[in-house]
């Protein structure tokens, strides 16, 4: 017995041990589990290196505009210049100067050479700039683009400070500034004019119509998609290298200056801007209001106006991120048919005309045969906000049609598709499938809008044999590199249809949109926002409806040479007006113009005499004379020979244009020249609304949580186990 | 005490198998999908189109994806979005379809489906077997560590290429990774096939 007790005691002794080997053992395997997991850890740590490598370089990256300026706080960096802008419009009447502050700020301990890429309106004539560089003020002067930055070239190795504004695109203008000492401020002032838009408006319930003008000022660049293969630069004779300008894209074989139109974009708000609008209606206002900022508008009488914009609801200042856009509108019957500015400029009389056709030929109206393509931009940058505005204008649109006319919609984004295969009858199922169809659609992928046009454009039917008219209606936000291809595309397959753009979002490329409905023979339509949608689709649907004035004559009265722009004159949808601008010898006593309307004819005689007197007339006829040369060149114009015309009337006229640009140069050098120069492209924002990873694409997200459940689970067991074993930890360690 | 201590194992426990069973998950998942895929490929070979390999499928397989030199043979899915992923290798919508002209984006998971790209190497073959029954051969000619956000891929081709895409590291725990692995691979012609085989 007693015997059996000892040996109890033994076998309780040798359990104890054995439970103490098993508790080591176990805390043996976690501790070698979790090396094997630690090393795992340290050792792909390890094999990044290539791309910590890869990590430095974008943190050095000093010259790809990411360079960064420490500051005394650990981990804090500010970038190395900012930019921040202010700018001032008075508006008389139908013109608009604007005045544009640049401020570059230098806040490292380096030499700057900055770039920056700004939008500006796409009538914007370009005639001034000026730098500020501590108490001087250098005047820009215009010169052939190629002599301009040769000038500004040689001033930058000479240490001088200079400022280079280039035109990229019509919409879209680039400033380069050289020798930003550490610490500095360089001040850039730039001037623009343009034309106000004007347009009545009818009013559906009382059958009459409204003026209503809208400026708009744009504030952000929609990131561009850059189709076509990138220019190899080994094989390809290119002058510069296919990033020479430090955007986020490569120069392509479809886009030759894409590195120049694609500012790299920040993801926090940046750039802060004010703004400021003098307004002078010439006429009493019944309303006026922003779209898409706060503002504080002070009425001073007589159709005067101050509009300041107001911080945003949550930000303490506002951030060039959106465009703006002011609108003001007559009394009912109290709008404007006619106006006339005239300037007199070294022995040359310039008139600006605005002419509004009848437009109460709403109550004959008879409805026009139509067959109507839809296009829809589901591509990344219509993400968000966008594709919902696009989502809701379609379906309006489907609504809107009657049974006899004919549709389709095609969607596109990396690739384009139809709904249908042919264009079908507006019956009650098939706007049943529409509506399904349009609720369904996503915005995900590339921009490849020429796909979509070309399948827009095949399939035409002819006005002779089915008696319709075609009217192709594009909804997008324009955001593509390759403007050029587009428009020349447009040109040649339009054939009978008529291309109808209507701009989405927050910062729309409205020189793509203005151009393609102008080759489309069309009209453009701004939706800002989704409040928006309903009123805008209601005025492009009765223009859709409406007949056109077509075949413009006008006759100047004058046996002296009158040059006129634009040369002939569009098809005008109802409520738009004939706006022309002209240069004449002698003075212009009266005009006569007659066109068809809704297969009658329209005469109107209109008297100069008593014009109201405006400044830099003759710029904005210079600005359309360049536009409608441009233009030319999808019609098969010759390039060399456009190429000296813009130049010659850009030059008179001190413009900026495709061919010309404005440089100034500081007198004495201020860098010494041991030191180093260098380049920051300064980043822009990415409009508001837009989705980042929808624009710039991200890989598909390809790691699982399986390996770290599976470590958690383990550790979490081994825990288990361990607590379990606690009387015997407690008992070993007792002993 | 005592009972705080059961609790405490308890729940310690539970949550224990949870973890274990949601990696275990992840891996049968994908096994088993691609089980239930080879049947919708086969009806997919006989001219049916866009199969989906279970009812509530919103994806279908787009192509047959083989490398020898492993031994894996796999069905690739349409659009590479996270669900799509779990249960197979997925073509990006918008890129050229596998054994098309141009280039295909192929991702696929690290921990799972694409974990054998750690053991290819350059010269290594994979064959693609598209919907119409044809083989494509591909060579792989190199692979490259990126950035997601920094990646520059020339998508634009006029001959037929893969980019296979897998997050990198492979022996990492972490899931939100910013890398990623690319494996290029250009076709190859007949001649050049049998010259290798």
């Amino acid at each position: 017995m007693k015997q059996t007790l000892i040996n109890r005691r033994q076998w309780h002794n040798f359990m104890d041990e054995l439970a103490c080997l098993l508790i080591v053992l176990l805390e043996v395997l976690s501790f070698l589990i979790i090396l094997y997991f630690s090393i795992n850890v340290a050792f792909s740590s390890d094999t990044q290196w290539s791309d910590r490598q890869h990590r430095e370089i974008s943190l050095a990256e000093v010259t790809q505009g990411m360079l960064l300026y420490k500051t005394d706080t650990v981990g804090r960096y500010i970038p190395a210049a900012t930019v921040s802008t202010d700018v001032d419009i008075k508006v008389t009447g139908m013109i608009a100067r604007a005045k544009i502050t640049q401020q570059f700020k230098n806040n490292s301990m380096q030499w700057l050479e900055g770039l920056y890429v700004f939008p500006l309106p796409e009538d914007a004539a370009v005639d001034h700039m000026k730098m500020y560089v501590g108490s001087r003020i250098i005047e820009g002067k215009i010169k052939p683009r190629e002599e301009a930055r040769k000038i500004y070239n040689k001033a930058k190795q000479q240490g001088k400070k200079a400022s280079l504004v280039e035109q990229q695109r019509p919409n879209m203008f680039r400033n380069t500034i050289a020798n930003i000492g550490p610490g500095e401020t360089i001040k850039v002032v730039i001037e623009y004019q343009q034309n106000i838009q004007y347009q009545f408006i009818s009013n559906q319930d009382i059958q009459k119509s409204t003026g209503e003008f809208n400026m708009r000022f744009p504030m952000a660049i929609n990131p561009r998609y850059i189709p076509g293969k990138v220019i190899n630069e080994k094989t390809e004779i290119t002058s510069a290298n296919n990033s020479a300008g430090r955007g986020w894209a490569m120069n392509t074989q479809q886009v030759a200056d894409a590195s120049y139109i694609t500012p790299p974009v920040s993801t926090e708000k940046i750039n802060k801007i004010n703004l400021r609008v003098e307004l002078d209606a010439g006429f009493d206002i019944e309303t006026i209001r922003s779209d898409y900022h706060r503002v504080s508008t002070v009425n001073h009488g007589a159709g005067k106006y101050t509009v300041t914009l107001l911080p945003g609801n949550s930000e303490k200042a506002n951030y060039a991120d959106r465009d703006f856009s002011l609108r003001w509108q007559t009394a009912i019957g109290k709008q404007p048919r006619a106006a006339v500015f005239s300037q007199q400029h070294k022995g040359e009389y310039y008139h600006l005309l605005m002419v509004m056709p009848p437009t109460d030929i709403s109550m004959a109206r008879t409805r026009l045969s139509r067959e109507v393509i839809y296009i829809i931009d589901t591509s990344g940058s219509m993400a968000g906000t966008s594709i919902r505005q696009a989502r809701k204008a379609l379906l309006l649109a489907i609504d809107q049609l009657s049974a006899k006319e004919t549709f389709n919609i095609i969607e596109f984004n990396s690739s384009a598709h139809k709904l249908f295969g042919h264009a079908v009858n507006a019956s009650h199922r098939n706007k049943v499938a529409a509506r399904r169809f349009i609720k369904s659609l996503q915005a995900d992928g590339g921009t490849e809008m020429a796909s979509a046009l070309n399948l827009a454009f095949d399939q035409q039917t002819s006005h002779s044999e089915t008696g319709k008219i075609r009217q192709v209606i594009f909804l997008t936000d324009g955001s593509v590199g390759n403007e050029d291809s587009l428009f020349k595309l447009i040109k040649s397959r339009l054939g009978e249809s008529r291309l109808f753009t209507v701009g989405i979002g927050s910062a729309p490329n409205s020189y793509f949109m203005t151009k393609a409905a102008k080759h489309g023979r069309g009209t453009f339509t701004y939706i800002g926002n989704v409040n928006e949608v309903q009123q805008k689709m209601a005025e492009l649907f009765s223009k859709l409806e409406s007949p056109v004035l077509k075949n413009l004559k006008i006759n100047y009265n004058t046996a002296e040479k009158v040059e006129a722009w634009p040369e002939k004159q569009p098809d005008l949808y109802l409520g738009e007006p004939v706006i022309i601008a002209v240069k004449s010898k002698e003075a212009l006593d009266k005009i006569d113009l007659t066109a068809e309307l809704n297969n009658s004819q329209w005469n109107m005689q209109l008297k100069i005499s008593d014009t109201a007197q405006a400044s830099d007339v003759g710029v904005l006829w210079a600005r359309k004379k360049i536009s409608s040369l441009m233009d030319s060149l999808y019609e098969g114009a010759e390039k060399q020979k456009v190429k000296k015309q813009v130049t010659e009337v850009a030059l008179n006229h001190h413009l900026v244009s495709k061919y010309t640009s404005l440089v100034a140069v500081d007198i004495t050098p201020s860098r010494p020249l041991n030191e180093l120069l260098n380049k920051h492209a300064f980043k822009v924002n990415l409009p508001a609304d837009i989705i980042y990873k929808k624009v710039f694409g991200s890989m598909a997200q390809t790691a699982t949580t399986a390996a770290l459940n599976l470590l958690f689970g383990i550790t979490l067991l081994l825990v288990a186990l361990i607590s379990s074993q606690f009387n015997v930890i407690r008992k070993i360690t007792r002993l | 005490m005592k009972i705080f201590q059961r609790l405490f194992i308890v729940i310690t426990l539970l949550v224990a198998f949870w973890q274990i069973g949601t990696s275990a998950y992840i891996h049968v998942k994908a096994l088993l999908a691609q089980q239930l895929l080879l049947s919708a490929w086969d009806k997919t070979l006989q001219g049916e189109a866009k199969v989906k390999p279970w009812a509530w499928a919103d994806t279908w397989p787009v192509a047959k994806i083989e490398v020898p030199s492993v031994g894996k043979k796999m069905i690739i899915l349409a659009g590479d979005s996270g669900r799509n992923l779990a249960f197979g290798p997925a073509y990006r919508f918008g890129t050229a379809k596998p054994g098309e002209q141009g280039v295909s984006l192929i991702s696929a998971h690290r921990d799972t489906h694409f974990r054998f790209l750690k053991d290819i190497k350059k010269g290594d073959l994979i064959t693609i077997e598209t919907s119409s029954a044809n083989k494509v051969y591909y060579r792989i000619t190199g692979t490259k560590v990126v950035q997601q956000n920094h990646a520059q891929i020339e998508m634009d081709s006029s001959s037929k290429e893969l980019v296979l895409v897998t997050c990198y590291p492979f022996n990492s725990i972490q899931t939100g990774t910013k890398l990623r692995l690319l494996v290029f691979a250009h076709e190859i012609n007949n001649s050049e096939l049998h010259k290798t085989t």
